[in-house]
C-alpha cells in the first residue's frame, strides 16, 4: 500500500517541522491536514514534557523518555495475503476472536487488510486512516481530533503531527456487525509506532472493535503513541477493547476517548499487560442524553514495570449513566496508578455514576499501587459512588483454598482469576478471554513466592 | 489413627494451647466442648495447618505421619478435613469450580466433568441445596446456614478419613443443624472419624458421640462418654472452671 520512497528525514532518529512535512508528502495528504500537522507540531514544541511535579504524572516517572532518540517512521512490506505477515502475527492472528475484518499495521505502515464482503456491501468501511483520506475525506475531516485534540497533552500533540499507519472504522446507519473487527499493531524494528484509530457508527448501529498491541522481543527501547476517537451515534451500541501486550522494551502512551449520542452505548475494556511503561488516559464523554458507559479495565504488572490509567467519566448531558471497574495485580517491584475522576457538568441531572478500583498485591512488600479516585459533581440531583481498595492476597483466603487439597500455586491461581472474574465475565467474547486468560497464566508463572526475588 | 502429644501452640505471642493430648481412633466420634477462649478453634486451625498459629511444643501425628511437615493441602491429601467455623469467601471463584479443583487434587485420578457434575448433583440433592447454588461465587453473599451447609458438601465431596467441625452447629436454625448432622452420619462408618468442636450440646443429640472431652484453658481437663456432654449442659461451665481450673493452670 506504499508506493513512495521513504524520505531520509523519516529514516533519521527525532522528530523536527522537517520530519512532520515530509511525513504528510509522503502520504500526499490534503493541505488542511498538512497545516494540521504543523500546527500539531508547534503545540508539541510549545508544551513541557510533563515530570512528576505535574499532577497527572505524579506517580509516573517519564524523565528517561526522550523523544528525540527515535526513528519517527519506519516502513514494511506489504502483505498479499495473510500468508505473508510474519509469523509472530499469524500466530497472533491465529489466536483470540474471529474477525470480519482484519488490519495489520507492520511499523508505521499497514501491511495488510481485508473486509467480508457481506460488510463492505452494507457500506462499512474499514481501512487505514490514509487510505480513508484519499476515500473518505469529508467525513474523516470533520472527526479526525475532534475527541482527542492536538491541545489534549504533550503526546496528543505530538500523535496529531506524526501519526501514521493507523484505523478508520465506519458502520452505517442500522447496520450491526455480529464478529469483531479487528485491528494488529505490530512492531519488530527499534523505532516508534504512531497509529490513530478513528471509529464512527452511525445511529443504532452496532460493532465491536479490537486494538491489539504486540511486537518482537528487543533490547533497545522502542516509542509507541496512540491516540483513539470513538464516537457513537444515537441509539447505537460499540464495544471497544484495547489490548496493550507490548515487550518490555515499549514505551506506550495513549488517550483514548468516546462520545455517546442520544441513548447511545459504549462498552470499552482496557487491558495493560506489557510495555516498560504504560500511560493510557481513558475518557468517556456522555455527550447526549441517556448514554450509557461502560469501562473496564484490567492491568497486570511484574519486574520493574509502571502501568498508568488515568480515566474520565465525563458526564456533560442528563440521563446518562456510567459504570467504571478497573482491576489490577502487581508483583514483583511493579507500580500501577489508577486515577480516576467522575466529572459532572452543571445540567447534567439524574446522572447515574460508579468507579470501582482494585487492586490486589502477590506475594511482595516491593510493589507499589496508587489509587486516586475522585469526584468532581456539578450538579445537585446525581447519584455517584466511588470505591478503592488495595491488599495483599489473603492469607486465610489460600488456607482455605489449601485445606481443600488444592495446592498453593493452584489457590493463588484460583484467587487471582477469581480476582479478574469480576471484570473477564462482563466481556461477552471467549476468544479473546481465552487470550487474556493465558497471559495472565503466564504472569503467575510458577507462583509468587518463587518468583519475588 | 490421630494422635496429639503435649501441643503447645500461639497467635501473635499468646499462647493458647498449653499441653493437649488427644487420641481418636478409626471409626470414632469425638466431641471438644468448652467455654469460649478455651482453645478449641486454635486445635482445629493448628491441626489443619493455618499460617497465623504457631506450634511450639508438642507433636501430632495422622496414620503415623508428623503433620507438622506437611502444608495444608498434603493433610486434605491424607484424608484430614476442617468444617470452618468462619468460612472464607472467595470472589470470582464458583462453588462448582472449587469443588471440581479440590476433588481432583485430593484423587489420584481426575473424574471426567460429567462424573463430577453428576456428584455434585448428587451430594446437593442430599444436602436439600438448590442446584443453582453450584454457580454462585464461594461463600460471597452467603448467609451463616449457607456457609455451613457448603463446608458439609464440600466435606461429602472430599470424602475425608477426619473430619473436624468447628463449632459447626453455632448460629444455625433446628433444620440447619439437621443437614449437617445428616452430612456427618452419611459418613460414619469404621473408616470415618470425627472430631467435633462445640460449645453446646444441641448438635450431640443429633450425631453421637463415643467419646466427649473438656477443653479448658488449652487443654483437656476431664473426658468421658456422651453423658458427660448432658452432664455439662446441666451444670454449665462455671461447674468446668471450679473443678478443674486450678488443675488447668496448675
Amino acid at each position: 500500500m506504499q508506493q513512495r520512497e521513504v524520505p531520509e528525514v523519516l529514516k533519521t532518529r527525532g522528530i523536527s517541522e522537517e520530519t512532520v512535512k515530509a511525513l504528510s508528502s509522503l502520504k500526499g495528504e490534503p493541505g488542511w491536514l498538512a497545516e494540521k500537522r504543523l500546527h500539531a507540531w508547534r503545540a508539541f514544541e510549545g508544551l513541557p514534557m510533563p515530570t512528576l511535579r505535574d499532577e497527572a504524572w505524579r506517580y509516573t516517572d517519564i524523565s528517561d523518555v526522550r523523544i528525540e532518540d527515535f526513528l519517527p517512521y519506519a516502513p514494511s512490506p506489504d502483505a498479499q495475503s495473510e500468508d505473508e505477515l510474519p509469523e509472530a502475527v499469524r500466530k497472533l492472528l491465529a489466536e483470540g476472536e474471529e474477525n470480519s475484518a482484519l488490519l495489520v499495521q507492520h511499523n508505521s505502515e499497514t501491511a495488510y487488510s481485508r473486509i467480508d464482503d457481506e460488510l463492505k456491501a452494507k457500506g462499512v468501511v474499514f481501512t487505514d486512516l490514509h487510505t480513508a483520506l484519499q476515500e473518505h475525506e469529508e467525513i474523516v475531516k470533520e472527526k479526525l481530533f475532534g475527541l482527542v485534540p492536538e491541545d489534549y497533552d504533550k503526546f496528543a500533540a505530538l500523535s496529531a503531527a506524526a501519526f501514521a499507519g493507523g484505523s478508520f472504522l465506519y458502520v452505517p446507519r442500522g447496520v450491526e456487525i455480529e464478529v469483531p473487527i479487528q485491528s494488529y499493531r505490530w512492531l519488530d524494528v527499534v523505532g516508534s509506532i504512531m497509529p490513530r484509530t478513528l471509529v464512527v457508527v452511525e445511529d443504532n448501529a452496532s460493532v465491536t472493535y479490537i486494538d491489539e498491541y504486540a511486537s518482537a522481543d528487543a533490547e533497545d527501547p522502542a516509542f509507541s503513541n496512540g491516540a483513539v476517537e470513538l464516537y457513537v451515534g444515537q441509539g447505537a451500541q460499540l464495544r471497544y477493547v484495547s489490548l496493550q501486550n507490548w515487550e518490555r522494551n515499549v514505551l506506550h502512551f495513549n488517550t483514548i476517548r468516546s462520545a455517546t449520542e442520544k441513548d447511545a452505548t459504549i462498552n470499552s475494556l482496557v487491558v495493560s499487560f506489557g510495555a516498560q511503561l504504560s500511560r493510557t488516559n481513558v475518557e468517556a464523554g456522555l455527550t447526549a442524553d441517556g448514554g450509557d458507559s461502560e469501562m473496564l479495565g484490567l492491568y497486570f504488572a511484574d519486574q520493574n514495570q509502571v502501568l498508568d490509567h488515568h480515566t474520565l467519566q465525563d458526564h456533560l448531558a442528563p440521563n446518562a449513566h456510567s459504570d467504571l471497574v478497573y482491576k489490577g495485580a502487581l508483583r514483583d517491584e511493579s507500580v500501577t496508578v489508577f486515577s480516576g475522576l467522575i466529572r459532572v457538568e452543571p445540567g447534567a441531572q439524574k446522572t447515574d455514576a460508579y468507579q470501582t478500583n482494585r487492586n490486589i498485591i502477590l506475594g511482595t512488600d516491593d510493589a507499589f499501587a496508587v489509587s486516586l479516585p475522585n469526584l468532581e459533581i456539578m450538579a445537585d440531583d446525581v447519584k455517584c459512588s466511588h470505591g478503592s481498595t488495595t491488599g495483599q492476597v489473603d492469607e486465610t483466603e489460600l488456607f482455605y483454598l489449601m485445606s481443600r487439597g488444592i495446592p498453593r500455586h493452584e489457590a493463588e491461581r484460583l484467587v487471582v482469576f477469581g480476582f479478574f472474574g469480576e471484570v473477564t465475565s462482563r466481556v461477552p467474547l471467549l476468544g479473546l478471554k481465552e487470550k487474556l486468560d493465558r497471559v495472565i497464566e503466564a504472569k503467575i508463572g510458577l507462583g509468587f513466592e518463587n518468583r519475588a526475588a | 489413627m490421630l494422635k496429639i502429644e503435649n501441643l503447645h501452640a500461639e497467635i501473635d505471642g499468646q499462647e493458647i494451647l498449653r499441653g493437649l493430648d488427644l487420641e481418636i481412633g478409626q471409626g470414632e466420634i469425638h466431641a471438644i466442648m468448652g467455654p469460649n477462649g478455651s482453645g478449641k478453634s486454635t486445635l482445629s486451625n493448628v491441626l489443619m495447618g493455618h499460617p497465623r498459629y504457631e506450634v511450639t511444643d508438642g507433636a501430632v501425628t495422622f496414620f503415623g505421619q508428623d503433620i507438622f511437615e506437611l502444608e495444608a493441602d498434603e493433610r486434605a491429601k491424607l484424608g484430614m478435613f476442617l468444617a470452618f467455623q468462619y468460612p472464607s469467601e472467595v470472589p470470582g471463584v464458583s462453588v462448582a469450580n472449587f469443588l471440581r479443583t479440590a476433588v481432583n487434587s485430593v484423587r489420584e485420578k481426575e473424574l471426567s466433568p460429567m462424573e463430577m457434575y453428576k456428584l455434585i448433583q448428587e451430594k446437593m440433592r442430599f444436602l436439600q441445596m438448590d442446584p443453582k447454588f453450584a454457580e454462585r461465587y464461594l461463600n460471597e453473599g452467603f448467609s451463616g446456614g449457607e456457609k455451613k451447609r457448603n463446608e458439609i458438601l464440600q466435606m461429602l465431596m472430599l470424602d475425608p478419613k477426619l473430619a473436624i467441625m468447628d463449632e459447626t452447629d453455632s448460629g444455625l436454625d433446628i433444620d440447619a443443624l439437621q443437614v449437617v448432622s445428616k452430612g456427618v452420619n452419611a459418613l460414619r462408618g469404621p473408616e470415618f472419624s470425627a472430631l467435633i468442636i462445640t460449645h453446646y450440646n444441641r448438635i450431640l443429640r443429633y450425631i453421637e458421640p463415643d467419646h466427649v472431652h473438656v477443653m479448658l484453658d488449652g487443654r483437656i481437663v476431664t473426658s468421658g462418654q456422651k453423658e458427660l456432654a448432658l452432664q455439662l449442659e446441666e451444670k454449665g461451665y462455671d461447674w468446668v472452671r471450679q473443678e478443674f481450673g486450678s488443675a488447668a493452670q496448675s
